[in-house]
């Protein structure tokens, strides 16, 4: 039989594995609406408006540094070493707010592009896209939060650090989707 | 009996009464409850709630259509009525009817577990539901919708009723069928106690399971779509509205890709209680389990790639609606793969003619011509001919009423006594389930033959010569009513006068039937005995408490297999 502790963790891993299946068809139902209003466009970008800025791959190596930092968590978790988990945690909440600021301005350089006309496709799929997954970045930053509190409690040990794996698997999952919307976007 | 809980280990409180009803008190104990059956039960009130609710707008629609002109109401309040009706029947009845309400109360008893993998979640989504339901009643008192339950743009973004509020409260009840969802493959595939092997379980819980899987995968793209519905009303951009450049065949393309896969939401789990009462009902094993177990995933997976024939007529590629229409037939085959096997399963068996068994009679022959005319619209030609006729109409109402309700009506009448602990009056639920099965057909079949004669789908007026046929229609919706306040009162009053019930009225083999009625509150005090779900060898009769008891002999032999 399994331990009622062992149990929850392996509970809980799998949950989250069947919810990111859902937010991947999520995802997926996005891109295809836009790929369908993009290919049937005349002219992508629309005649006068430049491509998106360039500045998108800043959030990307944000994006994909916060990754990097957050395994240092798991893996300093995993080998008990509580500096590194505390470490790693705080470095991935600062990187995942960096990612955000960069994703407003971003959005504020579209907005400027198009002037100011959201209505347009151009600017409202490029809206779609980097919002829904901002709000799923900050959707994760709130159990990353609770997580880091509960590290700096002393709630994490090599055996029993079930949250820590949560997030750690959340995080790479919002990695992955930036890399590819990126990609979509701009080429 | 068992008249008392042993004390109980672990933090939980501990009862001292028997029962999940009885061993906590007090509004707040359902509140905050984290037990499924609870939250079973208040998910059976609400949803019974919205059938009432929609079932009232049905009325009103059939008394309206009961003359070729107006008649009670005017044609504004009657887009409104089909609209709301079909709303509430699918959102807020039909979609988590069967999974929420029945699933969370017999999944983790029928797979010999304590609970859901997540309490907490699960009372989660029964309070997403209410919210989504408030949404919904909001969208109402501010006037209704008149788009017809699937939103099509651009009606939904040109019309000045409630869009905003109904979508809402869909998009938030899509969140709850999520949650339902995982909750129920994580309880499946980890808590299932020692000697329940995949193809030990109930076929209740591979549909549950199937299901589990379009919940989680095609939900969030009718999240997605509403999502984007609503910021072209709120901001007027121009996605699906092609007075904006939009392209409103993509709404529809996204909306079937969700809401082909929830009509097997719905009948999946409708296609698992059947399984559940036929073979008990036949005193025999069910026939082809294996077959039924996996026809189950089968239709699961093909309900993604069917969407399209809902578009046959909405400038889809002859090429694509050609696909679109090989792939439904392909659904027909796991579905009659089921329906031979009960046929199977009752043929030399010893029918026991009771209420559930009654009820799922009552399926067979409904869903049967609800498939079998399924097939006409299947096809590409005759569906050009029929599209949007009434023809439509009485097909989805033989597999989503036909299918569905009758198969809810079973399972709440097979299960009643393990809900309640009460025994209802046999007679009065025979007379119910006939009084429907008479009413339902009187309804529906007429619509057939308007249908192929050329009656539209969603009109306030309509030539005189159909006028025969719409008055049958709703005479039979009257009877049809009836019949469920029939079931209604059937029900209501064995809670006060009914007899006690058994720990097994019915000699079924699964496990939520060795546990006492109504259970209790943690289901079993010690893991069940894990046996064969449809091998009623096992069981013998016990006359003086009329209840059905597990041979010693079978459970000798199975400790020695253990040991």
């Amino acid at each position: 039989m399994m331990s009622e502790e062992t149990g929850t963790r392996d509970f809980s891993i799998l949950g989250l594995k069947l919810f990111l299946a859902g937010l991947t068809m999520l995802f997926g139902a996005g891109l295809v609406g836009y790929l369908i209003v993009r290919l049937g466009a005349e002219q992508w970008p629309p005649a006068g408006i430049p491509p998106v800025p360039w500045t998108l791959w800043i959030s990307t190596a944000v994006m994909i540094l916060s990754s990097v930092t957050i395994h240092g968590a798991l893996d300093g978790a995993r080998e008990g070493n509580q500096r590194a988990l505390k470490s790693g945690l705080i470095l991935t909440m600062l990187l995942g707010l960096t990612f955000l600021v960069s994703q407003v301005m971003n959005g504020a350089a579209i907005l400027q592009a198009v002037l100011s006309d959201m209505k347009e496709l151009y600017s409202f799929t490029f809206f779609m896209l980097t919002t829904l997954h901002a709000v799923h970045v900050i959707g994760g930053l709130i159990p990353l939060g609770i997580v880091t509190r509960k590290a700096f409690a002393g709630a994490y040990d090599e055996k029993n650090h079930t949250g820590v794996r949560l997030i750690t698997w959340y995080w790479h999952y919002l990695d992955a989707v930036w890399i590819v919307l990126c990609i979509v976007l701009t080429i | 009996m068992t008249t008392s809980l042993p004390v109980e280990h672990g933090a939980e409180p501990t009862g001292t009464e028997d029962n999940y009803l009885t061993c906590d008190r007090g509004i707040k104990s359902w509140i905050f409850t984290l037990d499924h059956k609870r939250i079973g039960v208040m998910y059976l009130i609400f949803t019974m709630g919205s059938f009432l609710l929609g079932g009232v707008f049905a009325l009103l629609l059939r008394t309206e259509l009961l003359t070729p002109q107006k008649t009670i109401m005017d044609a504004d309040t009657y887009n409104q009525m089909f609209t709301l009706h079909g709303a509430v029947m699918v959102f807020l009845f039909i979609i988590p009817g069967i999974p929420a309400a029945m699933g969370n109360f017999v999944l983790p008893i029928m797979l010999g577990a304590k609970d859901m993998a997540f309490p907490r979640l699960n009372l989660a989504s029964l309070y997403l539901y209410v919210l989504g339901a408030v949404f919904a009643v909001l969208a109402i008192a501010m006037g209704g919708v008149d788009t017809g339950w699937t939103f099509y743009t651009p009606y939904s973004t040109e019309t000045n009723t409630a869009v905003i509020p109904m979508t809402i409260g869909a998009f938030i009840l899509g969140f709850s069928s999520v949650f339902t969802g995982i909750n129920f493959i994580v309880t499946v595939q980890k808590l299932r106690p020692k000697g329940m092997t995949w193809f030990k379980m109930p076929l209740m819980l591979w549909s549950l399971y199937a299901t589990a899987i379009i919940q989680i995968l095609a939900t969030p793209v009718l999240g997605i779509t509403l999502l984007l519905l609503i910021i072209e009303r709120a901001l007027g951009v121009g996605i699906f509205d092609p007075a904006l450049g939009g392209d409103p065949v993509l709404y529809q393309h996204f909306f079937w890709f969700y809401s082909h896969p929830a009509v097997y939401i719905m009948i999946l789990p409708a296609m698992g209680i059947i399984s559940e009462i036929i073979s008990p009902f036949s005193r025999k094993h069910i026939f082809g389990y294996t077959f039924i177990a996996f026809s189950s995933i089968a239709i699961a997976l093909l309900s993604f790639l069917v969407w399209g024939h809902h578009m046959f007529t909405s400038t889809q590629s002859p090429l694509a609606s050609t696909i679109f229409s090989a792939l439904t037939f392909s659904v027909a085959i796991p579905s009659a793969v089921k329906v031979f096997n009960w046929l199977a399963t009752m043929f030399r068996g010893r029918l026991v003619l009771k209420t559930p068994m009654l009820w799922v009679l009552g399926f067979i022959f409904l869903f049967g011509i609800g498939g079998l005319t399924g097939l006409f619209l299947g096809a590409l030609a005759t569906d050009i001919h029929v599209h949007d006729t009434y023809f439509v109409v009485a097909h989805f109402h033989y597999t989503m009423f036909g299918g569905p309700v009758m198969a809810m009506m079973g399972g709440l009448f097979y299960w009643w006594p393990k809900f309640f602990g009460r025994m209802y009056k046999e007679n009065w639920g025979r007379l119910s389930a006939l009084l429907v099965f008479t009413g339902f057909n009187l309804t529906f079949f007429p619509q057939f033959i308007m249908g192929i004669r050329g009656m539209p789908r969603r009109y306030f007026n309509y030539p005189e010569k159909f006028e025969i046929f719409h008055q049958l229609s709703t005479i039979g919706s009257y009877v049809l009513a009836f019949g469920f306040l029939v079931v209604f009162f059937t029900l209501v009053h064995s809670l006060f006068r009914g007899k006690k019930a058994p720990a097994n009225p019915w000699g079924s083999a699964t496990l939520e039937w060795r546990c006492p009625s109504p259970p209790p509150h943690e289901n079993f005090i010690e893991p069940p005995l894990v046996t064969d779900p449809y091998d009623f060898s096992i069981l013998e009769y016990d006359e003086a408490s009329d209840c059905y008891h597990l041979k010693p002999s079978a459970k000798l032999a199975e400790d020695g297999e253990v040991a």
